[in-house]
């Protein structure tokens, strides 16, 4: 059965019972259960607190520091754990694939999804960081639908190319972990990108204009930036970064779609 | 007799001999990687089969001869390279049992996890769930992990989630000597039942007095190719001639699946 979309709309069913099986057995594997998915983000803010602040010394240009943050960390630990988890995915699956006909797509799918749902339980820790350092929650929050929905194409697209290249590399996993590492200091994570707009003007010239615009080219820098817009600076995302935001997660969703689609069947001979 | 319910033409499917080594990131990155001209190995080549209502059909042959690959072709799950094949109706599969299972879920949450996998509507799972657990009789266990399951005990819950379909075209593979001798003489009846009411059975199996009682026709596949297709007892005859006529009795065999 091939991955289209009729396909995998027909097996909805499948794709929920996978999600929820997913983070069941992840719950019943620690002691702690779902505790565990607010205490991972907490201790993930605590952490970056520590050494930034409190060891560095610096962040005092971002007040409080742990919600902004947090900001970056939760969408960003969302595409990593999808990706590490998404070049084993076949593999680890090889034995149902080769004994039931079934839309192999939803498994990346549903990958994305159960770490989507680790996401909300920290954006709940994040919201009460928030609501704790007095930060003016408000009208910006509408923003945040949008960025989720942004946030599930661009996870779910990286998700499905690395999940068929996975099966064609045997150590993409491995390598992966490295990539998202090195990206995630190219992106604006534990810094904001008003610091990139001051260093580059400090340059001067074409190229101080050039790199913040080259720089909000990544998807993940918007998305960082969207979050805090809406749960730190308490504004709004500029309109161009909006559209290209929007246009790059479609283009990237549709366009991952489609190798998946050609790979489909092709790799199972590789597992 | 009406329309074929499979119609293959010349199929073929082959493996590169680089399919079984998956290449490195080194390799992909610095090309190199997926050589076009790697040695071909055909698993199955120039097959023709039509198969009518009613029939059952074993498949026989030495390992390697393509019986399983034949039954990943027929279930939708691998391509023909060359060729055409055209199934008319619903495919059921029983290729092996347990897979899909989440080792951490009780054996209740994997029944509604692997029925989803067979496609099976949540509501009629629901109906189903007793009939499951009570044939797959594993007492108390069916609330515990399957981690904490023995492999008879996984493939007995996987029989009888596979078997609980009413199936049109059902696909065999191999999987006819589950648990032990009180559930095998349970799961030959059942399969026998099914049998009844499918439209038509392809069986793969190494068990020739099983397949002479039960088959009408029989494919002998050799090194790919078809060697030999008919009559049951004809076709059985000259490959039991062949080899030697050592037949292993699915009842007697205490291998698992």
């Amino acid at each position: 059965m091939d991955s289209t979309w009729p396909n995998i709309v027909s097996r909805r069913d499948l794709l929920r019972e996978l999600t929820l099986s997913e983070l069941r057995s992840r719950s019943a594997e620690s002691r702690l259960g779902w505790l565990w998915w607010l205490i991972d983000p907490l201790i993930m803010m605590l952490i970056y607190w520590g050494i930034v602040v409190g060891i560095f010394g610096r962040g005092q240009h971002y007040q409080p520091y742990p919600v902004f943050v947090l900001c970056a960390l939760l969408p960003w630990k969302h595409l990593q754990s999808a990706l590490t988890n998404a070049a084993k995915l076949l593999r680890n699956n090889e034995g149902v694939i080769k004994a039931i006909p079934f839309p192999t797509m939803v498994l990346p799918l549903s990958n994305v999804l159960s770490g989507f749902t680790y996401f909300l339980a920290g954006m709940v820790v994040l919201f009460a960081a928030a609501v704790v350092a007095g930060l003016p929650l408000g009208l910006p929050l509408v923003q945040l639908p949008a960025l989720m929905a942004a946030q599930l194409l661009l996870v779910a697209a990286c998700s499905l190319v690395a999940t068929c290249f996975g099966a064609l590399i045997r150590d993409l996993s491995g390598f992966l972990t490295h990539v998202t590492r090195v990206l995630f200091y190219a992106c604006p994570a534990l810094y904001g990108v008003d610091l990139v707009r001051e260093r580059a003007a400090k340059l001067g010239g074409g190229l101080g204009e050039w790199i913040p615009v080259v720089y909000m080219l990544n998807p993940f820098a918007i998305l960082f930036e969207g979050y805090r817009e809406a749960l730190f600076y308490g504004g709004f995302l500029e309109a161009r970064h909006w559209a290209v935001l929007a246009v790059e997660a479609v283009v990237m969703f549709a366009a991952a779609q489609r190798i998946y689609r050609y790979y489909d069947r092709r790799v199972i001979k590789f597992l | 007799m009406g329309d074929p319910v499979v119609e293959i033409h010349g199929l073929g499917v082959y493996f590169r001999l680089q399919q079984r080594s998956r290449m490195s990131i080194r390799k992909a990155l610095l090309g190199g990687g997926l050589r076009r001209n790697a040695p071909v190995i055909w698993a199955l080549r120039e097959v023709d089969l039509t198969c009518h209502e009613g029939q059952v059909v074993g498949v026989i042959g030495p390992n390697g001869a393509g019986k399983s690959t034949l039954c990943l072709v027929l279930s939708r799950i691998l391509e023909p390279d060359e060729g055409s094949v055209s199934v008319r109706g619903h495919v059921s599969t029983l290729l092996s049992l347990g897979a899909g299972f989440n080792r951490e879920l009780s054996g209740r949450e994997n029944i509604l996890l692997n029925a989803a996998f067979l496609g099976i509507p949540r509501k009629e799972i629901g109906r189903r769930m007793e009939a499951i657990t009570e044939f797959a009789d594993l007492g108390e266990f069916i609330d515990q992990p399957i981690r904490f399951y023995s492999n008879g005990m996984r493939s007995r819950l996987g029989f009888a989630i596979a078997t609980s379909l009413d199936p049109e075209i059902l696909v065999l593979d191999e999987v006819l000597s589950v648990g032990d001798r009180a559930f095998r003489a349970k799961s030959q009846a059942r399969i026998e039942s099914m049998m009844a009411r499918s439209r038509l059975i392809v069986i793969v199996s190494h068990a020739t007095s099983f397949l002479r009682k039960v088959c009408t026709h029989c494919l002998w596949l050799d090194r790919g190719h078809v060697r030999r297709f008919g009559p049951a007892a004809e076709v059985l005859d000259a490959y039991e001639q062949e080899v030697g006529g050592i037949d292993i009795d699915p009842s007697v065999d205490a291998s698992e699946v």
